[in-house]
């Protein structure tokens, strides 16, 4: 919950903004590869992933925890002497999100936009309250 | 001095190193399996001529407008032509002034997997492999719009004002309201 000195304080002008994010990837997995016979192979595996991001003061501001990937593949070979294959898959993937997107939500930055006449400078610091 | 903000062209400066290290606990069956790898990565986005990072970048946001309304010294070659119609000088938006945003971006994934292969025959072959994997991505962005310090900005013109974006952050724990 935010102080009330935070609510009151406004945001202050930067020349550049620099922040450093991070992200925690991490996932388990198991492949089982199954040939009962020759030329026949069942493949059946899934994942769990889970993405847990830090902002740039290193508070964790996003957490997944159920990507569940399930994949599973048949291989057929009609030649059965390796020469011909017939082959299906299903897979669900998970794409972690891009860490540009986060520097950008989770640093703090905001564009902040000030009108006026077209004679008027452009913003500074001390104009940061209009903001 | 003035830099047409499209002379003043991108340039993208990426470089990348990438360093990968694969060890067997053993050999055969029940061996352990682990794979490091990591990639610096870091890119630059500068104009080209340095010296339209300290100007501000300007957009003029306007509806259908005589080109010489920006370059007055092109105002004899912009008389429409009376027969057809045509404008030859016609423009819905102009940009001068300098480079805009620039942005600097470091990107260091250090990761790695560890994974156990098991074979055996139970109706059949199988082969079942399991393992985990994790990476941290500590990822460095610095943005910033060209101009002088204390007043960088990008600047929109439409009529007769002028709206400048600039860069603020919010104090820590406030989020940004649209």
């Amino acid at each position: 919950m935010n102080s009330l000195s935070d609510l009151l304080e406004a945001p202050y002008y930067q020349d550049a903004i620099q922040a450093t994010t991070r992200q925690y990837n991490t996932g388990l997995f198991l492949q089982e590869s199954y040939s009962p016979l020759s030329h026949l192979t069942v493949n059946l595996g899934v994942r769990w992933e889970m993405q847990r991001m830090q902002d740039y003061l290193g508070n964790t501001v996003l957490s997944i925890n159920d990507n569940i990937a399930p994949r599973v593949g048949v291989i057929f070979d009609p030649s059965k002497e390796g020469r011909a294959k017939i082959f299906a898959h299903y897979g669900r993937y998970y794409e972690s999100i891009p860490m540009n997107l986060a520097a950008r939500g989770f640093a703090g930055v905001v564009a902040c936009r000030v009108s006026g006449p077209r004679s008027a400078a452009p913003v500074r610091s001390s104009q940061a309250a209009r903001c | 001095m003035d830099y047409v903000a499209n002379m003043s062209n991108e340039k993208t400066r990426t470089n990348d190193i990438t360093a990968r290290w694969t060890a067997a606990s053993s050999t055969g069956v029940g061996a352990w399996t682990r794979l490091w790898a990591c990639t610096l990565n870091n890119s630059a986005i500068r104009p080209v001529f340095p010296a339209a990072a300290q100007v501000n970048y300007v957009e003029w946001d306007t509806t259908a407008a005589s080109l010489a309304q920006f370059n007055p010294s092109v105002a004899g070659q912009c008389a429409a032509n009376l027969a057809t119609g045509f404008n030859p000088c016609a423009v819905y938006g102009y940009q001068s002034g300098g480079y805009g945003e620039m942005e600097d971006i470091n990107a260091f994934p250090p990761g790695g997997t560890a994974q156990e292969h098991q074979h055996f025959s139970r109706a059949g072959l199988h082969e079942l492999k399991y393992g985990f994997d994790g990476e941290l991505v500590q990822y460095g962005d610095k943005i910033w719009y060209s101009g002088l310090d204390g007043a960088r900005a990008l600047v929109f013109t439409t009529g007769g004002d002028n709206t400048y974006y600039s860069l603020f952050r919010l104090p820590p724990g406030v989020q940004a309201r649209s």
